[in-house]
Formats: C-alpha cells, structure tokens, sequence
C-alpha cells in the first residue's frame, strides 16, 4: 500500500523497535484509522497504552528485555558519586517499607523529566535541575511513556500523510467504518443497523403507539412514567432518548417534537434552556459531538440510578407482575404465563425473563425458545425493539403478497 | 501622591497607550530576539474592549502593529496566549483544526482568593501589606522550586493589579511543553486544594510516613515564617472560629480536647500562646510532629490556580496592563524584594499621567516613545527589559552554537 511515493512513511511505521512477542505496536491499518482526528488519536492512544502496559507488566522475561534491548531509551545510569550525594533525598523520595540490610543498593537511571509525567504528577521522583532520578522498580513509566509519545508521533505523521489517500475510493470507507465503531464505544452493531430498514420516517406521534406493540418492559416503564407524569429525570430522558434515537432512527427535529409535548407542564422558554441542549447534545450536535450509542441491558442492569434500571430487576414481585399484565396484555400475555416468567427474574435470570416475555408476545411467528432470532436471547433494549418491527413488516409483506 | 479615586475613563486609557506603555518591552519579551519570529507573528493577543465585549485571535507582526491596533481599539486590557500553528488572525480562512497551540509560556496564578479561608485581615477583593505576606510565602517556594528542582531560570513574576500574582517562564524547554506535561508539573506542586468544599479533606502528601524531598525543601522556609505570618500578623488561631480549624488537622482526639478546654476557658491566648501549647505537647508525644508540619504547610504552602497553567491555550492579561478597578499598573516584580512589596505602592494610571504632566510643563511638550523613562514607570520597565536581554542572549548564544557546527 505505502510503495512507491510513500517511502518516507515506512519509516515511522516499522518503529525503530522491532515487535518483540506480544509486545508490539499497533497495526498500521489502526493507525491509518485512527490518525484522522484530535479526539481519535487521544482515544486510540490511551486504549492502546492501557493494553501495552497490560502486556509489559504481564510479561516477565524474555521478550521484555529484548524489547528494552530493542531500543536505546536515553536514560544514564547514576553514578556512584551523584547516588552518595543525594543518598538522603532518594531515601525521602523512595521510602522502603520494610529496610532489608542485605538488600543491594537499588540502581537509578537520571532522564528528562518530561519523560516520566506520570511520577511527577505524583511527586513519586525525585527532581534535580530538570532531572528525573528514576529508582529502577519504576523503570517502566519512562518505557510506557516512550511508547505513547512514539504512537502519538506515528498518528501525527500518519494524518499529515492521509489527504494523499482521500482519492482512493476503496479505503476510506472501510477507514471511517472502523473508527467510527470505536468512538461510538461498541461495535458497530446496534448503532445504524436500523436506519436502514426504517424506510418511513418516524414521527413523533407515532412513538406513544410503537411504544406499546414493540418496547420492552424497561423502555415501556420510562414511556409510561412520561405520560403520566410528563417528566422524566436526567438518567431517565439519557437512557429513553437514545433508545428512540437509535431504534427508531428518531431525527433530532422529531426528537425535540416528542420530548416537547411530553414535558407539557412547563414554558417553552424553560424548555429551550433547559432541555434542547441535552436532546441536542445525545444526537451529537453539541459539546463534544460524539454520537452516543444506546444502553446496552448490560449497563441498565449495572450502572445508574434503580429507578431507570432494568424492571425485572428493581421491580418487587407483585409490582412486576402487575407492569407485566398491563403492558403486555394486549399482546397475548396471560396470567398463566407469569409464573414461568417470575421463576426466571427469581433465580437473577432478568435477560431469560425478558426474553420468554417477547416470544409470548410475539407468539404469531416466533416459538418458544426461538428469542430473538436464532434462539437467542435479549442483551439490547434495542435488539428486542428493532426485531419486534421487523416481524411485524414481514407479517404485513405477507399479506400484501397474498 | 496617588490620587485617591480611580480614573481609567477610555481617554486616560488611550493616553497611557499612547505615551507610556512599553510595547517594545513587551516584543522583546515574547520574541526572544529582535528581528520578529514566529513566538511573536503568531502569538494571539485578545482585546477586552470598553463594555467588556471580548475580542479573541488577534495576532501583528511587529510591536508596532500591536501599538496602532492597541490605540484604535483603546482596550480596558489585553492578554497574551499560546504561539500558534499559523497566524490566528488567520484563523477564519485557514482549514479547521489546524490552529492549534504549539508554544506558550509555562504560566502560574495565584490569587488571594483561594486565602479568604485563612486570613483574617481582609475580604474579597481587598489586599494589604499583611496579606501580601501569604503572596511573598508562595513566590518563594514556587521561585526556588521551579528553579531548582525543574531546572528553569527565565522567570518573571508580575504583579496581577489587584491581589494576585502572575508567573511568566520563558526556558525554551518550558515553552515548549504539553498540555499533559504542565499537568504533571502542576500536580508536583499541588499539596493543599483551597477551596472551601475541600479544605476541611485532609490531603496525603505523604508517602510512607515520610515528606517527600520538594515538600521537605519548602517546609525549611514555611516554617522560618509561619511565625510572624500565622501567629503573630495574621493571628489565625485567635478567634474560636480559627482554633478551631487548627484542631480539626489533629487526629488524637485526646489532644484535642484538652486543648480545646484550655482555650476556651482564657479566650485571651494569642495564636502564639496556642501553638506553643501545642508544641508542649508535642514534645512529649513525639508522633504529633509529622501533624504539625502538615498544619504549616497547610497554612503556608502556595495555593495555585491550577486550571490557568495546564493549557497552553488559557489567556493571561499583559505586563504592564491596567486593573480596571484599581487603576494600577501589572508590574513585573523582583523576587529578592518581594517581601518588601507594597501592592499600595504601586504607580496608578492616574499617577503616571500626572508626572507626565508635571514634566510636560517643566521642558515643553514633546511626545517621545519611550515616556515611561521620565516616570515612576521606568524600573519596572528596567526590570523586564534586563529578563529580556537574558532570553536574547540565550538564543543568540544558541544560534553561535549552531553556526559552529557548521
């Protein structure tokens, strides 16, 4: 790929460090996507960092000393003279927990204190002159540091070199498919997986009635309390917003339509100070403009405030069969499906629950044990959703063909 | 005699442009040389404007230029940013994103604010000689650290106009630092968060029991003048109010209480009396030594405004500018006599014009460039004039070497 014109590129690609085991640098189709931004490069290189660190700490031997051996890391030995004249100062920097008498005097190395920000920022060095004195337990920081910078560097130069590559038509599409994946923080699975198949814009009227053929218990719960109450908190307008924004491939105009008229009790002007912004914000339109992906059950069930997490989980027995009943009624649940349900949510298996509550549901085309398709079971509020209006175009092509 | 009101109407403002401030001071500063470079053409200057309109991404290619431009807009005062990729006057017809920050001098700010916890003399905006002494105490440790343990020697501190303090460092190197580096650096010299919120969390600066070198080096002098600043000037422990932040740093509890019965039963102990108490009972119970170095350097260490110096991009107002609300004159401070200064001695606009009058009449009108060397002006003018020639000669001693290796 880089033959030819782009000589110069090489050079920084294969880094002056050969790949030693598992202790390498990143592939350089990463670094071709991933140079293409300020936010980019500072994500790809502290997850790339991370994993090295992981790696070096978890790599005892051999390839680690050939891969210090690989490069020359600038760092002097202090001598013996500079190490009795400032005997006390390492004592003051590097205190030892338990004195062992016999133990050799621990080895130094004197760089830059640019070089190891890390000990700096938390005065764990001792400084000279500009002089980092680095005790030799805490050689690894200058390494890890080493290894952002030269990454930062490859980035830099990778992204002065990339307008040469805006003309092949063959690559920068597989580029932006594989850092956008890695902004939005998941794969690219569930993040415009629908906005294809939702030919027919969503409108905002519509979501009081896709709400009750298509969403589950959760999303549901947070509809409803909306309705009721036309207010939803912060974590609760989080977590519904970017449901519907990615699910039902919402546009931000309709977005702020929906939310308008739900939050019927207070003024415009409130509304537009107070709210747009947010509704704004989770569509990537403000701050930082990072298109945020929906919650996965993985993080309602784990992380934020009870009240919006997952119900087969926070609800208590009777409140949940009753939200089962009155959501799902509808739909074909009946009271002698609840058992079988409740059994599930008691032995702590809420994905099992919600997904024999989608099969009953949706119990025209789907059997029991069939999930969500291929048998399996619900992980994304919005895999349970886009399936359900899935199933229902097919069934709705059926009878036009007929 | 200064003048008791403050004048800084926009034709005094507009006179102290034209006739007094020393533009070519400030060039050779930020340039480092004499023939303009790149650290000044594309250095970003921003203008806050009468009615406090905010004019960013301004940039001139020669002292003069900044001189025309400062008497055309009449500024109430201008700061000086980061050296940037391009000129960012630029800015709009250039490619987004690639303005960015490449240079800026390591900057630090320490105000008298994060204080009002502690001192007792003053309020809010209001600075004295006696405050002053919380300042001194910081420029000292912050001098001798910067100095002696990150290697840097091209330091000015300047005088914020009001009841602060500026630090400028010019090394090369320091110029040249990332945002992440002046991260860490700041976090070296952070031990004591100031707000109020925080004050009352107990930081650790400790590791294994032991003061790290840098906070040993300091404790040395903090201890040489929490006497007269503490005790004595400040009188921190006198009310019950204040001994009673000083108990909340002591962990035994035994101690505390019986200090506590003490001083409240003879309410007339100076904070003198009271620490000597608690340093009775601290040389009977050896383990309360390490609690009193911490409540000194609780009380003394400097407090920094650490968000101004960890960006390269964060604005900082001119040497030389005026404070809108005092009228007086930012000047560059010689740290040797910084525990002599006077924050109410400083020349005020309306001051220095007055002398420019008196001389006016005295020798007949003739406007010249350099009119602040008839004034009270001229030695802190003197002062960055002289840190200048030190950063020229630097670059110039570079550039020989450069040409030898040739």
């Amino acid at each position: 790929m880089f033959k030819g014109g782009h000589g110069a590129l090489d050079e920084y690609y294969v880094p002056q460090v050969a790949n030693h085991g598992v202790l390498k640098y990143p592939h350089r189709m990463n670094l071709l996507a991933f140079c293409r931004s300020e936010d980019l490069r500072r994500r790809f290189v502290k997850a790339e960092t991370t994993l090295f660190k992981v790696r070096y700490d978890d790599d005892m031997g051999k390839d680690r000393d050939a891969f210090l051996d690989s490069r020359d890391f600038n760092w002097t030995s202090v001598g013996p003279e500079e190490q009795r004249q400032y005997k006390t100062e390492f004592e003051a920097a590097y205190p030892v927990s338990k004195p062992e008498p016999d133990r050799p005097s621990e080895k130094y190395y004197k760089v830059k204190w640019t070089r190891v920000p890390d000990l700096v920022e938390r005065r764990k060095v001792f400084l000279k002159g500009g002089w980092a004195y680095v005790p030799s337990r805490e050689q690894s920081s200058i390494v890890f540091q080493e290894y952002e910078t030269h990454l930062e560097r490859a980035l830099e130069i990778t992204a002065r070199l990339l307008p040469r590559l805006d003309e092949d038509t063959r690559l920068l599409p597989i580029l932006n498919n594989l850092s956008q994946g890695f902004l939005a923080g998941v794969s690219s699975e569930w993040s415009n997986a629908l906005g294809s198949t939702n030919t027919d814009e969503i409108r905002a009227e519509m979501i009081d009635d896709m709400a009750k053929k298509h969403f589950p218990l959760c999303m549901r719960t947070l509809h409803e309390s909306l309705q009721r109450d036309n207010h939803l908190k912060h974590f609760g307008r989080l977590q519904y917003g970017l449901f519907l924004k990615v699910v039902l491939g919402l546009s931000v105009e309709e977005a702020v339509t929906f939310w308008r008229k739900s939050f019927s009790r207070i003024t415009d002007d409130k509304f537009n100070k107070e709210y747009k912004y947010n509704i704004r914000h989770s569509y990537g339109l403000e701050g930082k403009r990072a298109n945020y992906p929906a919650k996965s059950c993985l993080q309602i069930l784990t992380g934020g405030p009870s009240e919006y997490g997952c119900p087969y989980r926070t609800f208590s027995p009777e409140n949940l069969q009753a939200a089962l009943l009155s959501s799902y009624s509808q739909q074909g649940l009946r009271s002698a499906d609840l058992p079988e349900i409740m059994a599930a949510v008691k032995s702590s298996h809420f994905h099992v629950a919600c997904t024999r509550v989608f099969e009953i549901t949706h119990s025209a085309s789907v059997k029991k044990g069939d999930g969500v398709g291929g048998g399996e079971s619900v992980t994304h509020p919005n895999q349970y959703a886009a399936r359900s209006i899935e199933l229902e175009k097919a069934a709705k092509e059926a009878m036009d063909v007929e | 005699m200064p003048s008791a009101e403050i004048d800084v109407s926009p034709e005094v403002m507009l006179t102290f442009y034209r006739r007094l401030y020393p533009f070519k001071s400030i060039f050779n500063w930020l340039n480092h040389e004499h023939a303009p470079s790149r650290l000044f053409t594309h250095r970003e200057f921003a203008f806050t404007l009468q009615g406090d309109v905010y004019l960013r991404y301004q940039s001139f290619n020669n002292a003069d230029e900044l001189k025309r431009q400062v008497c055309q807009l009449n500024p109430t005062r201008f700061e000086i940013g980061p050296v940037y990729s391009a000129r960012p006057r630029d800015k709009k017809t250039i490619r987004a994103g690639a303005l960015s920050p490449q240079q800026r001098e390591l900057v630090f700010d320490i105000d008298m604010t994060d204080y009002d916890l502690i001192r007792t003399c003053c309020k809010d905006a209001g600075i004295c000689k006696k405050c002053w002494g919380f300042i001194a105490a910081a420029v000292h440790v912050i001098d001798s650290a910067i100095r002696d343990e990150f290697g840097y020697e091209k330091l000015i501190w300047v005088y914020s106009g009001r009841r602060g303090i500026h630090l400028w460092i010019s090394d090369r190197e320091a110029m040249e630092l990332t945002d992440q580096q002046r991260k860490s650096l700041v976090g070296w010299l952070t031990a004591i968060y100031p707000t109020a919120k925080e004050s009352s969390k107990k930081l650790n600066f400790r590791s294994g029991g032991k003061l790290p070198p840098s906070l040993l080096n300091a404790l040395q002098y903090l201890k040489t003048i929490f006497g007269e600043l503490i005790l004595s000037e400040q009188d921190c422990f006198g009310s019950e109010e204040g001994y009673e932040d000083l108990l909340q740093y002591i962990s035994d509890s035994r101690t505390v209480e019986s200090l506590r019965t003490k001083w409240e039963n003879s309410p007339s102990r100076s904070s003198e009396d009271k620490w000597n108490d608690l340093l009775r009972m601290a040389s009977a119970r050896p383990n309360l030594m390490p609690t009193l170095e911490d409540i000194i350097i609780q009380y003394t260490y400097p407090r920094l405004d650490a968000e101004v110096s960890k960006h390269r991009n964060h604005l900082l107002k001119a040497p030389f500018c005026i404070h809108p609300k005092t009228g007086r004159v930012c000047v560059p401070l010689d740290v040797a006599s910084i525990d002599k200064f006077d924050p109410e001695g400083v020349p005020t606009v309306g001051q220095l014009l007055q002398e420019l009058d008196a001389i006016g009449r005295e020798e007949g009108a003739t406007i010249s460039h350099s009119d602040w060397e008839k004034t009270s002006l001229k030695p802190y003018v003197d002062l960055l004039d002289k840190h200048s020639q030190s950063l020229m000669d630097e670059v110039r001693k570079e550039k020989r070497k450069t040409d030898i290796s040739w």
